[in-house]
């Protein structure tokens, strides 16, 4: 099993947008979307995951409506609203620029720095 | 959902929050015993996972925008009940800074009235006032010295750099017609009046310079609570008659309202220039006040030369009754005398009790800190931050201080 590390701060936000942008879903269900999908590195908090949840709602950038789950029981599902998609597709881009940065400097060998 | 629609359905938020933890806790218990964990232990590791639940609601709290104003409503609510626990340290405390809030804001009322509002008029700064003087005479017995008639007319004509206005505060009279008859304020004035204060009549016009003459039609001009307590303010009261000291007069104006030339609302207003008294057509008695307008440009300086030339021509020409009457002018004030300096050495004297009493009230919550120490110590265990400590002792601190306000309000600007 790999090592598990902490979210780098401020990427919980954006994870959270993606995994909803697939589908409307309740929290519990995007905290093992998101360690699925991760495939067990990311650790998601769930204690944290929430307040996340209601900060995005909040900001409208996620809706929340009220479902009847396969089980009968009634969910609070999370939806991304139009302000929610540009968001993501605006932090995944510069998530994305920031990749190819690190990833470059990464790259970087001793000679070539020279 | 709008931030407003957040703090009323703060129940049902509590609720739906709530529910949506215990969603997530069934849900993870219910795969973990699917996995072959016991009930027990399942419950247990979900549980661990999520953290405490009431730290988790704590911190979605936290994520609504109207976190801070729960908390003031909830620390509102504190301080009420605190006060109601103990009445006598907030009959006390109310009591003291109604005392002092209450004699303060008299005070204030009083000198901003008098001294600071200026002049109801455009431009007040233009506005002043001329006086007569003669050496034999005695400003701090009589008031200030006055016009006589003619040398006001004079002034009037000569002068290039004031617009003069006349006003005599003399007489009532009784009114007869129509309605029962009744004593009514009267003041005369001259018709450049309202030009000089910059003031446009309410219904009607203003004295021409015709009717200000003798033997012209006679005319009269209504204040308007006169005009709504005799007319009932009904625009046909223009172009009436009336009859005031046994002469019909025509109405032609009706003046806005609240304007006041000397303390209380005139009720009507008759051309200064068709009264033939006897006072008047001679230069002895010097009944008629003078309110004047700079022109554009012109200083009080200017004005005062001018004046001081025009006084001296008159010297000249009537040295039996001008000999020795100068004109001065002054800026147009409210006439409160001599205490201007006393009303501020009062209002300075009054904030120091004011002062005196923040300063009571402050010893007594100082010394009700003291024996609430276990309860904020209590609450700083319990999690609450500094700032959150500090947020409750000013709310109330807020509402001490607010109630001490709405008693002077209450029962102080009660009072007619």
């Amino acid at each position: 099993m790999p090592e598990k590390s902490d979210l780098p701060q401020g990427t919980l936000d954006l994870l959270i947008l993606k995994v909803v942008a697939l589908g409307a879903v309740h929290g519990y269900a995007i905290a093992q979307r998101l360690e699925q999908v991760s495939r067990g590195v990311v650790q998601v908090p769930q204690g944290s995951l929430y307040p996340a949840l209601h900060r995005l709602e909040n900001r409208g950038l996620l809706a929340g409506d009220w479902k009847q789950t396969e089980s009968g029981r009634e969910a609070k599902s999370y939806r991304l609203t139009r302000k929610g998609r540009t968001q993501l597709e605006t932090e995944a881009a510069s998530w994305q620029r920031l990749i190819e940065a690190i990833g470059l400097v990464l790259k970087l060998s001793e000679g070539s720095a020279k | 959902m709008t931030w407003w629609q957040r703090l009323w359905r703060r129940t049902k938020m509590e609720e739906q929050l709530e529910k949506e933890l215990r969603f997530h806790l069934d849900q993870h218990a219910s795969e973990l015993i699917a996995r072959g964990h016991s009930l027990n232990e399942a419950r247990r590791q979900a549980r661990v996972a999520l953290g405490g639940p009431e730290q988790v609601k704590e911190n979605c709290r936290d994520a609504r925008s109207t976190r801070w104003l729960e908390d003031l409503l909830q620390d509102f609510r504190y301080a009420i009940r605190a006060v109601r626990t103990q009445p006598g340290f907030a009959v006390v405390a109310l009591l003291t800074l109604a005392l002092g809030s209450g004699a303060t804001t008299v005070m204030f009322t009083f000198i901003n009235g008098v001294l600071l509002k200026p002049l109801p008029y455009p431009e007040p700064d233009r506005l002043v006032t001329v006086h007569g003087h003669t050496d034999t005479w005695n400003t701090e017995a009589f008031g200030e010295q006055n016009f006589a008639y003619f040398d006001f007319i004079d002034c009037q004509r000569e002068n290039r750099s004031l617009a003069m206005a006349g006003c005599l505060y003399s007489s009532g009279g009784t009114l007869s017609d129509p309605g029962e008859p009744a004593y009514v304020d009267r003041r005369e004035i001259s018709s450049e009046l309202s030009s000089v204060l910059g003031v446009t009549l309410w219904r009607g016009r203003a004295f021409l310079p015709e009717e200000d003459r003798p033997g012209a039609a006679p005319v009269i001009i209504l204040s308007y609570s006169f005009w709504q307590r005799r007319f009932a303010g009904i625009p046909a009261a223009i172009g009436r008659s009336i009859a005031f000291e046994g002469k019909r007069y025509t109405v032609v104006g009706i003046e806005p309202p609240g304007s006041r030339l000397d303390g209380e609302e005139t009720d009507v207003f008759t051309p200064l220039g068709q009264n033939t008294a006897g006072y008047l057509r001679n230069r002895r008695p010097r009944p008629v006040g003078v309110v004047v307008r700079l022109q554009p440009g012109v200083t009080l300086v200017q004005a005062q030369k001018e004046l001081a030339l025009i006084g001296g021509h008159l010297a000249e020409q009537y040295p039996d009754t001008n000999a020795g009457r100068a004109f001065e002018v002054q800026p147009l004030r409210p006439e409160v005398g001599d205490v201007r300096s006393t009303l501020w050495l009062l209002l300075g004297a009054v904030s120091l009790v004011l002062l005196i009493a923040c300063t009571n009230v402050a010893s007594l919550l100082l010394a009700r800190a003291v024996s609430r120490g276990r309860e904020l110590a209590m609450r700083a265990a319990l999690g609450a931050g500094r700032s959150r400590l500090v947020r409750q002792c000013l709310t109330e601190s807020a509402v001490l201080g607010l109630s001490g306000a709405c008693w002077v309000k209450n029962h102080l600007w009660a009072q007619p």
